[in-house]
């Protein structure tokens, strides 16, 4: 990253830390360095800490230890009210006993912009967000999906630099919730703010982010581009938390710089890509997502192949997925594209299960929390 | 699916279904309301009744009521005789049965004066002879006291004498017949000023359990739950406590020896004693304390409901936050804030013990009055027509309140 850029560093935490009891950390040590009109999110599992670091940026919670940086200015004595951050909740905070209108409006009269402007921009910006009809009703006769339309209107009216949103889908259901992260993406691109979105789903964070930093126990674990994450998982955690995910307990046999050869369970020597592979002797973990592993039976081998024994198929319409069962207990899962290629299979039979080596990733053991930083 | 419709017997079963769980509801329901009914809405209606429902005169004295009936109260005539000699046989009837002191006792209310004279008529008449009273019983009334002559007399017993009435409401207003039958102010404001008086002194409680409740009960719903639960047990204290030891508290703290007097004596900061108790200063402030839970509890179950991120969305937007306390979160705590406020109003405008243990005659309220009619006067048909203008009155405000603010928008707990 090119330090001498501010635009490539408009919003830096700098090893920040927090505590609430000055005992357990619920940050620990966090650093990143987001970029102008970047769209970055921040993923993990709930009390993870995304959520804190969102609040620290937004001037709720003070910072324990280290600095937040706007712009190339430390944020520390800034009041809330003065970082000119856009804020999206996740209940919307709609404020119940104004109209849309007035709910659009207030940023700008607290601004104490002329009336005829506030007038044009709550106009524009219910256009904005294609509710041009609705600025006299009150948030209570909105749908949620309206709603969360207005909050975002709302975060955007006074032209704030940066947009933070907090699980701002988490209330609508699975429909509403793409066509919102659609919407979401489109009004990033036209308007260009700088956005830092925290959630908890894995595919909404994948779809809309430029990058993401996934989070776990106030650490974060990666963070890298949504593809990267998911093909190159730093360690078990984030193959695990993004995506389907299967682990194959093992010995590493051999590492160089690309591929590493590991001895499963009942003397079965495979080999996969060197991601974050412990030293020879070691135990690791193997992950193969789903969709790269194959049924030898099927018609397609691979370098790696191993027997395990059917267990049974889900039907999920589009695809199927097959449950393996290893001799070690280890259970693995095919999830197989639903058309004529996908086999039938006697319940409790043998099959072989195969994969490329390129598509195979060792790596660490879960109980290894070291902390990886990619970017 | 080929008959979407309901058959004659399904739409029976469905109706007796619903029948008895109807009846079911009511067998539940049953016992309070016979309990509401009987100890809440029969004595109501009974005072309201009793206000204008009044047949004691008429009990009294059947006979000479049907005569004074053809009597034109307005000619400025004595009654005629046939008149007169029924009072007597009645007053000599009602002597010998030792009620003759409760029709005087009614007259007089009438004809200031009527109760010597019934009383001592009564006396006189009762050894005569029943035929002679028959007969010349007017006379002997009227040669018994000159009172007797004057028809302001007969007109009171007339006017007594008429089973429904609005004098009570009259008195109750402040308001009086004139000879003439008209309605006139009284000289002397009683009960209007005591009326207002009540309603200031609910309004300044009001104010004032709001003032002090506010900002406790935003510190109670923000507080960790620990502190919060601790506090509330406080907030609470006094509900468990008797209303007669919490207000005796309050003589104590407030009398002239008291705790409050002595402290600023013995700090120098006054000379003499100050006069708290048995004032409306004292009621106030006692009302106030025992009031104050009716205004924390709603106000702190609405502040509790509400979101901080509405407060924190505010500054994010960039409101100051005093600016966004009173914008954004004050107007949300109008439910609890209202219902805090219609809960002290309503309970301390007619509050009785506390004003008239601390109250003294400054700090009395209408409650007192109507307690004093019913126990010392023995005046229940104006207690009873000053509780419905109470009630009158409660009703309008709270249908102005409803105008106002909205019943609807009202959260209790």
């Amino acid at each position: 990253m090119s330090g001498s850029d501010v635009n490539d560093q408009y919003v830096r935490f700098i090893n920040v830390k927090k505590s609430y009891d000055q005992k357990n950390l619920v940050v620990k040590n966090f650093n990143l360095d987001i970029r102008k009109g970047e769209f970055v999110t921040l993923l993990g599992p709930s009390g993870s800490g995304k959520t804190t670091c969102l609040m620290m940026l937004a001037g709720f919670e003070d910072v324990t230890s280290g600095a937040i940086e706007i712009n190339g200015k430390s944020v520390q004595d800034v009041a809330p009210y003065h970082r000119n951050i856009g804020m999206v909740f996740q209940h919307y905070a709609l404020f119940p006993h104004m109209t849309i209108a007035e709910n659009l409006a207030y940023p700008l009269k607290v601004r104490k912009l002329p009336s005829s402007e506030v007038k044009q921009k709550v106009k524009d910006s219910l256009a904005l967000v294609e509710l041009d009809a609705f600025g006299g009703r009150y948030p209570g006769q909105l749908s949620g999906g309206q709603k969360q339309r207005v909050a975002l209107a709302r975060s955007l009216i006074f032209e704030p630099s940066i947009v933070l949103m907090d699980e701002p889908l988490g209330a609508l259901d699975k429909n509403l919730r793409e066509h919102m992260q659609y919407e979401i993406k489109r009004l990033h691109e036209q308007l260009g703010f700088t956005a830092i979105y925290v959630t908890h789903d894995q595919t909404e964070a994948l779809t809309m982010s430029d990058r993401i930093a996934v989070f776990n126990d106030g650490v974060v674990q990666q963070c890298s581009h949504p593809s990267a994450l998911y093909e190159t998982p730093a360690n078990s955690f984030v193959a695990d938390f993004i995506g389907e995910n299967n682990h194959i307990h093992g010995t590493v046999e051999e590492c160089n710089e690309q591929t590493a050869t590991i001895s499963l369970s009942r003397g079965d020597k495979v080999s996969a890509l060197n991601i974050n592979c412990p030293p020879k002797g070691e135990p690791c973990i193997l992950s193969v997502r789903p969709e790269n592993l194959f049924i030898a039976e099927a018609g397609r081998e691979f370098d790696n192949v191993i027997s395990a024994e059917f267990i049974t198929r889900l039907y999920v319409g589009d695809a199927i997925r097959y449950f393996f069962k290893m001799s070690d207990g280890a259970e693995l899962m095919v999830k197989m594209l639903n058309d004529q290629d996908a086999p039938v299979i006697e319940p409790g039979s043998q099959a072989r299960l195969t994969w490329a080596t390129d598509r195979g990733l060792a790596l660490d053991k879960p109980a290894d929390k070291d902390s990886v930083e990619a970017a | 699916m080929s008959n979407p419709e309901l058959t004659q017997d399904e739409i029976k079963q469905a109706d007796r279904n619903i029948r008895r769980r109807k009846l079911l509801a009511i067998f539940f329901v049953a016992p309070l309301l016979l309990f509401i009914f009987v100890t809440f809405v029969a004595p109501i209606g009974t005072m309201l009744y009793r206000s204008f429902y009044h047949p004691t005169v008429a009990e009294l004295i059947p006979d000479t009521l049907a005569q004074l009936d053809d009597w034109s109260e307005e000619s400025g005539d004595l009654p005629p005789t046939a008149a007169l000699n029924a009072f007597a046989v009645e007053l000599q009837t009602l002597a010998a049965e030792r009620r003759s002191g409760k029709l005087a006792e009614e007259i007089n209310r009438a004809y200031p004066g009527a109760s010597s004279l019934i009383k001592s008529t009564a006396r006189k008449v009762r050894r005569v002879d029943l035929a002679e009273l028959q007969t010349s019983g007017g006379q002997l009334v009227l040669d018994a006291h000159k009172k007797w002559s004057d028809v302001n007399v007969w007109r009171a017993m007339k006017k007594s004498g008429s089973v429904i009435k609005d004098d009570f409401y009259l008195t109750a207003l402040d308001l009086e017949r004139n000879p003439q039958g008209e309605i006139v102010q009284r000289d002397t404001q009683i009960y209007l000023d005591l009326y207002w008086k009540s309603l200031k002194i609910a309004f300044y409680i009001t104010a004032l359990t709001a003032l002090i409740g506010f900002p406790l009960a935003w510190y109670l719903a923000n507080a960790p739950s620990r502190v919060a639960n601790t506090l509330m047990i406080f907030v609470l204290l006094p509900f468990w406590t008797s209303l007669l030891v919490r207000t005796t508290a309050w003589i104590a703290l407030l009398q002239t020896n008291g705790v409050i007097n002595s402290t600023l004596m013995s700090l120098h900061i006054i000379d003499e004693p100050l006069d708290l108790l048995y004032t409306q200063f004292a009621t106030v402030i006692a009302m106030t304390h025992i009031l104050m839970p009716f205004m924390i509890l709603p106000l702190y179950s609405v502040m509790k409901g509400i979101d901080p991120s509405y407060f924190r969305a505010a500054l994010s937007l960039g409101a100051k936050p005093i600016p966004a306390f009173i914008r954004i979160y004050m107007p949300m705590t109008v439910p609890g804030l209202s219902a805090g406020a219609l809960l002290v109003f309503i309970i301390s405008i007619g509050y009785y013990i506390t004003p008239a243990l601390v109250g003294g005659t400054e700090g009395q309220m209408i409650s007192n009055i109507i307690a004093f009619h019913m126990q010392s006067s023995n005046n229940w048909e104006l207690a009873a027509a000053l509780g419905s203008l109470l009630l009158l009155l409660i009703t309008l405000l709270y249908w102005l309140y409803d105008r106002l603010v909205g019943i609807s928008n009202l959260k209790l707990g």
